[in-house]
């Protein structure tokens, strides 16, 4: 496990929203290892989800550096961020937003036809232990299966990284567990870095490292070295 | 509602302005367009109307070829139905003003009726002033002059009291509302423009024309202002053929006694000359018949001579002959005389005899005598004594008969008679005696019986030997006497033939003489002949003059009396309005413009009430949770439900304010502004109409209420729960194209994106389609209308009407031939003659009058292609058939094979026979067989020329002939037909622009609200790294192929539309043909993608402007 694939360094984040500047992020700093399961944890309002979009390329900082990779993606313009989001990352959403007009399978498709080095979506799908409900259509599936095609989504792209917001908000406490063992063993089998956003801290338990995040700062980085399988887990 | 929800309300609006005012936009612009529209014809009558009647403009025009009088004025302007009647003149000249020289339309200034309006200057005060077209003139014209040119002939000269009149002004005439001046017989055919004089200006004795101004009620073109005027119509005529029939029969009476004097004077001459001609004819044929008697003489004489010659010929060439003749028959003479000299021989010996045989008889007879001598003497003695008694007696007798005689008278003779008596008596006695001696004496006489005997015995032989010998002796005489006669006869011809011999020199000279002599007669008989000849020709020739003298006079006579007569031929019209060009094209113009009008309201108010759903839906749905949350307060659903139909009742009903006023105010004067530069009147008139307005309102608003009820009642049917709790996701469905495997595998993944979300929501789908669809056909209609219309040109004179011009010829004038000579000496193609007549078609109830063209069967074809809407042709209507076209057929409800009747103008009606229905595009006619109106005269030709024929010049020289009273060039008609259409364009340029608004309205909206409910879907795609590019066409594409279908549905919806829209095109001078051009479906729908495509542009920005973090946002 090699420290600093991606590297934050006084990143700072400035919203102008009307007239008053609002900060929502400032002096972070840390670094995250290569094939890491990194959770991100920290109370409503602060800073997770900015953090997310900046990391995410969905969003431009104020100030500081990141680098993931060895690129500076700080200084990336719109057409190399859409580059790096379409290539480097898989975003797995809280509210999964799979495109409710096309099956399990053509939203991985879609993910898919994105990336030059992506994988076969069937394949992907049969990963996740969806192959039979590739023609369903999301709404014919449940919370778990929905976002668990999501997350085929995001790895059907073969990313460096894997970006996920709340992956288990709006899932029962089994399904939750399901989900993030999935992202666990993805991790674990293929090597991949997965960034997990969450407020709930019982998860740090899974992570390889954990970044609490308070008032728009980090708090504290810490390295788990023991870190629990996810059916070991309780929360 | 309390304020709170009203507060609300407001809020709503001010927070959502955009789709506040998207509802009150639609409204606005489909009231605005509808109202507008409607109102730009009424607007446009209206404004005609007031010019028509503040100008007093004519409700007919009265003319006569023999002109008014004051009287005939002053009797029209004593109708009751006449407000105001003035005589005016007129006249065509060509005229220069500034060098080129046109023809002009020369007209009197009128106080009462059609008077002209002053735009410029000031009006003419002296005779040599005038005012001039508007059209025509700038302001910059007034003071210079325009000069009567000497081209004009003097007639024409004649009617002008000056050359040249000064412009003093400018001005418009409600005669002229249109751009068309009409057409003349000088010059190249065309009225260049009109000049007002002042009656002075003319030299005139009689007015040309009486314009008669009735003030009727109904407005424009209304039926009740026709029905008036065909009231009015009726006295009018009647009065106006009494007044032509007056006016004629003065001029006339002293015109045939002019004529009657030239035609007596022409009589004489002809007398005179036909006695001249008799009498040179009967000197001719006497020396003609001399000259034939000589020739036949002289061809006696050669007959004659000749057969002299002959006859020496052959004379002379007997003569060898002849002498050969003669030479044999001397050898037979000489055979005959040896024969002859043998006969007298036998004489002889014949006469020996005989001479024996008489002297033995003398012998004998001399004894006998003597022997009978003795008896006498032997007798004598016995008887003497009685003998000698007798004689003594007889001797007494004698003498006594001597002394009686030789006695004188008073000697008694008594004694000498009584003894005469008894000599006497003893004579007889002694006679007696005598007789009975001699009786008693007996001689003896026997020897001289012996004697006699022998005597008679040699008698017969002395005459039986005399016989012999007289004929022996006869027979040689005749052989000698024959003998003689052949030496004679032979020496005679010997004779003769010296004689013809030694004559034939002479003969032959004769007979040449006479050759000589007939040469000489025939040579002076040709001489005689030459002279004949060269008589006959100087009489010929001088008759030929005097002849020709006569009849150029009698021509003359005939020219003048036809001059005179056709001056003096009435004719007499009463034309009413529907003559005028202007106002009959201006009707055409706006009943189209009222037509469009028809084209929009269907589409908006679809569209409006789409656009309002689509608005209250999406309205109602980001306001759920508040709905829910009112009604878990206690609000009940009116109350809710107001808010909403107040949000969009107040739009409606701003919009349809807002359109209605702006809409009627714009477009009238949009449409004006196009037609104005066609119509010279100004002065548009605001027309507004309450009904109209109440219309609108009545539509619009509350159309949009219950939409918006419709709509929200759903919603606010759901319990307070569900209203709060998020929205689940939208189905996914399949679309039927899925099941069609092989070719739902061959379109690409966006492809299949874009198909299902097309298809996935169907109120959506529904309208796009029709909102694009309606822009399409809108355009569609529109060019379209602008294809059917303006192609009537092309139509009329291209497919229908062959001819190039049409000439109207005098029926009954003197001098038709001449008009029939000119038009074929004309370099024609074809040529038909036509009898042309104003008819009334009756079929059940309905009628309606129309021009009836009588023809024949051979020549029409070839000027009118009468065809069928197929193309085929039509066979011409044979006796009691006619062929009608199409816009009597639809309008009288007549299809082939129906029977109608056909009422002439006489009253006279006729059942005819439909057999078949033509197109025609101009007007409209019905086609007859000449004889099916009794074989009338024709009184129109239709001309087709060649290719490249100059058809303005034929026109104009046509127009100077005797018996033709018009001439219109097809051209100049179809050139009229156009100008009048190409106002049409900028009513297609509304159409473009207001189509396009609708599909801009349409797209925005829905791609608006597309966007808004997917906005979660598009931050997604967006995340997953879709370059802007990928994002727009992963949600435009389906607005792309929404427009496509949109716009080709638009393109049947048009073709619908516009035969919607061509059916309320009903002028009855106008049939359009319903159809559109490929080029126009093309444009359309090119127009159509352009708009969704601006459209596209447009909400891309917006697409690019969706932040990515919505995607982490939580459902709704």
């Amino acid at each position: 496990m090699e420290d600093g694939f991606i590297v934050f360094e006084n990143v700072k984040k400035v919203y102008r929203a009307g007239e008053v500047p609002v900060t929502a992020l400032h002096d972070v700093s840390f670094s995250i290892g290569k094939g890491e399961i990194c959770v991100i944890v920290g109370e409503s309002g602060a800073g997770k989800t900015t953090l997310l979009n900046i990391l995410g390329g969905m969003d431009s900082l104020t100030e500081g550096r990141i680098v993931v990779g060895g690129n500076e993606i700080s200084s990336y313009g719109k057409k190399e961020l859409t580059a790096y989001r379409r290539t480097e990352v898989g975003f797995v959403f809280q509210f999964y937003n799979l495109i409710p007009n096309l099956t399990a399978l053509e939203n991985i498709e879609i993910a898919a036809k994105l990336s030059p080095n992506a994988l076969p979506p069937a394949q992907v799908l049969a990963d996740v232990g969806l192959a039979e409900r590739a023609g369903n259509f999301p709404a014919q599936l449940s919370g778990g299966e929905q976002q668990r095609v999501a997350i085929a989504r995001a790895l059907a792209k073969n990313p460096k990284l894997l970006l996920c917001d709340e992956p288990t908000g709006a899932l029962d406490y089994n399904t939750g567990k399901a989900v993030l063992k999935l992202l666990q063993d993805t991790s674990r089998s293929t090597g991949m870095t997965v960034i997990i956003i969450t407020h709930n801290k019982a998860l740090c338990a899974m992570a390889d490292r954990v970044v609490r995040v308070q008032s728009g700062t980090v708090l504290s980085v810490t390295l788990n070295e023991s870190a629990v399988p996810v059916e070991e887990i309780e929360w | 509602m309390n304020r709170f929800t009203l507060r609300m309300l407001f809020r709503s609006i001010r927070s959502g302005l955009g789709r506040y005012l998207a509802i009150l936009a639609i409204v606005a612009l489909g009231v605005g367009f509808f109202a507008g529209l409607k109102s730009a014809q009424p607007s446009m009558l209206s404004a005609a109307e007031n010019y028509f009647a503040s100008s007093h403009m004519q409700d007919f025009q009265l003319l006569s070829t023999l002109g008014f009088t004051e009287d005939d004025v002053d009797a029209f302007r004593s109708l009751e139905t006449v407000s105001s009647a003035e005589g005016a003149y007129f006249a065509d000249a060509a005229a220069g003003v500034g060098g080129s020289v046109e023809a002009w339309h020369f007209m009197s200034l009128t106080q009462e009726v059609s008077l002209p309006q002053l735009t410029a200057g000031r009006m003419p005060e002296k005779a040599d002033e005038c005012l001039a077209d508007e059209k025509v003139f700038r302001e910059s014209d007034i003071g210079s002059t325009i000069m009567i040119s000497e081209e004009n002939d003097g007639e024409t000269l004649d009617l002008f009291a000056f050359r040249t009149y000064t412009i003093t002004g400018l001005a418009r005439s409600p005669r002229y509302m249109s751009g068309d001046r009409g057409s003349t017989s000088i010059l190249s055919g065309s009225l260049k423009g009109f000049i007002y004089l002042r009656p002075e200006g003319f030299v005139s004795e009689a007015f040309h024309e009486i314009l008669l101004w009735c003030d009727l009620p109904g407005s424009l073109y209304s039926s009740e202002y026709s029905h008036a005027a065909d009231a009015a119509e009726k006295p009018m005529r009647d009065l106006l053929s009494v007044r032509g029939r007056l006016r004629r029969s003065s001029l006339l009476h002293d015109a045939e006694e002019m004529l009657a004097e030239a035609q007596d004077e022409i009589d004489s001459g002809w007398d005179e000359f036909r006695e001249g001609e008799q009498k040179a004819e009967e000197e001719l044929a006497a020396a003609r018949e001399e000259l034939d008697a000589a020739e036949k003489e002289i061809y006696k004489g050669w007959t004659r001579v000749e057969s002299s010659r002959k006859e020496l010929e052959d004379g002379m060439a007997a003569i060898p002959g002849a002498r050969e003749k003669i030479a044999s028959g001397r050898e037979e003479l000489e055979s005959n005389r040896a024969q002859l000299e043998e006969s007298e021989e036998e004489v002889k010996l014949f006469r020996a005899m005989y001479e024996e045989a008489v002297s033995m008889l003398d012998e004998e007879e001399a004894r006998l005598s003597e022997l009978l001598q003795e008896a006498d003497l032997t007798r004598y003695a016995a008887l003497r004594q009685y003998y000698e008694a007798v004689a003594e007696h007889q001797a007494e007798v004698i003498v006594l008969k001597g002394m009686i005689d030789s006695a004188g008278e008073d000697a008694d003779i008594s004694a000498l008679q009584t003894r005469l008596e008894a000599a006497q008596e003893a004579l007889a006695q002694a006679q007696a005696e005598l007789a009975a001696a001699e009786s008693s004496y007996v001689p003896d006489d026997s020897a001289v019986v012996t004697a006699e005997d022998v005597i008679a015995g040699l008698h017969e032989r002395a005459s039986e030997l005399e016989a012999q010998l007289a004929d022996a002796e006869a027979q040689l005489a005749d052989g000698r006497a024959q003998l003689a006669e052949a030496e004679k006869q032979l020496d005679e011809a010997e004779a003769a033939l010296d004689k013809a011999e030694r004559d034939y020199p002479s003969n032959l000279a004769q007979i040449e003489y006479a050759e000589n002599e007939l040469l000489q007669a025939e040579k002076d008989l040709a001489e005689g002949r030459a002279e004949y000849e060269k008589a006959a020709a100087d009489t010929e020739s001088e008759l030929a003059e005097g002849r020709g003298k006569l009849l150029d006079a009698e021509r003359e006579l005939a020219e003048n009396r036809e001059e005179v007569l056709s001056r003096l031929s009435l004719e007499l019209y009463c034309l009413d309005r529907s003559k005028n060009a202007g106002y009959v094209s201006f009707q055409n113009d706006t009943g189209i413009v009222n037509a469009v009008s028809y084209a929009f309201p269907v589409f908006f108010a679809l569209i409006a009430a789409l656009v309002c759903t689509t608005t209250m839906t999406r309205m109602i749905h980001e306001e759920r949770t508040v709905i829910g949350t009112m009604k878990a307060m206690g609000y009940g659903s009116g109350a809710v439900m107001s808010k909403y139909l107040l949000y969009s009742g107040s739009s409606a009903l701003l919009g349809c304010v807002l359109g209605f006023f702006l809409g009627t105010r714009a477009i009238p004067y949009i449409v004006w502004v196009a037609y104005s530069v066609l119509y010279s009147f100004s002065g548009e008139a605001y027309y507004y109409d309450p009904l109209l307005y109440a219309i609108c309102l009545a539509v619009s608003v509350p159309g949009i209420l219950s939409v918006t009820w419709l709509t929200c009642r759903n919603e606010l049917s759901s319990r307070p729960a569900e209203l709060i709790r998020p929205k689940p996701p939208g189905n996914g469905k399949r679309v039927f194209l899925e099941h069609i495997r092989p070719l739902w595998q061959s379109l690409s993944f966006l492809g299949k994106v874009t198909l299902r979300n097309a298809f996935r929501y169907r109120q959506r789908f529904i309208m796009m389609i029709l909102g694009i669809g309606g822009c399409t056909a809108l355009l569609v209609a529109g060019f379209g209308l602008r294809d059917s219309i303006s192609d009537l040109g092309a139509l009329q004179y291209g497919e229908v009407s062959l001819y190039d011009i049409s000439v109207s010829l005098d029926p009954d004038g003197f001098s038709s031939d001449d008009a029939a000579a000119a038009i074929w000496e004309a370099d024609v193609l074809s040529c038909a003659m036509t009898r042309q007549e104003a008819v009334t078609l009756i079929h059940g109830n309905k009628e309606m009058n129309t021009h009836a063209v009588a023809a024949d069967a051979e020549t029409l074809p070839q000027v009118i292609d009468l065809h069928d809407g197929g193309g085929r042709a039509l066979p011409f209507p044979k006796k009691d058939e006619a062929v009608i076209t199409k816009k009597l057929s639809t309008r009288l409800s007549l299809s082939q094979g129906d029977t109608a009747v056909l009422r002439l103008e006489d009253g006279t009606e006729l059942p005819v026979t439909i057999t078949g229905v033509c197109e025609n595009y101009v007007s409209h006619y019905i086609y007859l067989s000449r004889d099916t109106l009794g074989s009338p005269r024709s009184n129109n030709a239709l001309l087709r020329l060649p290719d490249g024929a100059d058809a303005d010049r034929l026109a104009a020289s046509l127009r100077t002939v005797d018996g033709i009273s018009y001439v219109s060039l097809t051209s100049y008609e179809r050139e009229m037909l156009e100008m009048s259409i190409s106002g049409l364009d900028l009513v297609i340029v509304l159409i473009v622009v207001s189509s396009g608004a609708l599909a801009f309205i349409t797209l925005y909206n829905l791609t608006n609200i597309n966007i808004i409910e997917r906005s979660r879907e598009v931050a997604t795609v967006k995340v997953l790294g879709f370059t802007p590019h990928e994002t727009a066409a992963y949600i435009l594409r389906e607005n792309r192929l929404l427009s496509v279908l949109g716009a080709l549905l638009g393109l049947v919806l048009g073709k619908l539309l516009h035969r919607f829209v061509m059916g309320l095109v009903d002028v009855e001078s106008m049939t359009c043909p319903v159809k559109i051009s490929l080029l126009s479906y093309l444009f359309s729908f090119v127009i159509t993608v352009l708009f969704a495509l601006g459209a596209n542009l447009v909400m891309r920005r917006k697409l690019d402007r969706i932040d990515m973090a919505e995607s982490l946002k939580s459902v709704e």
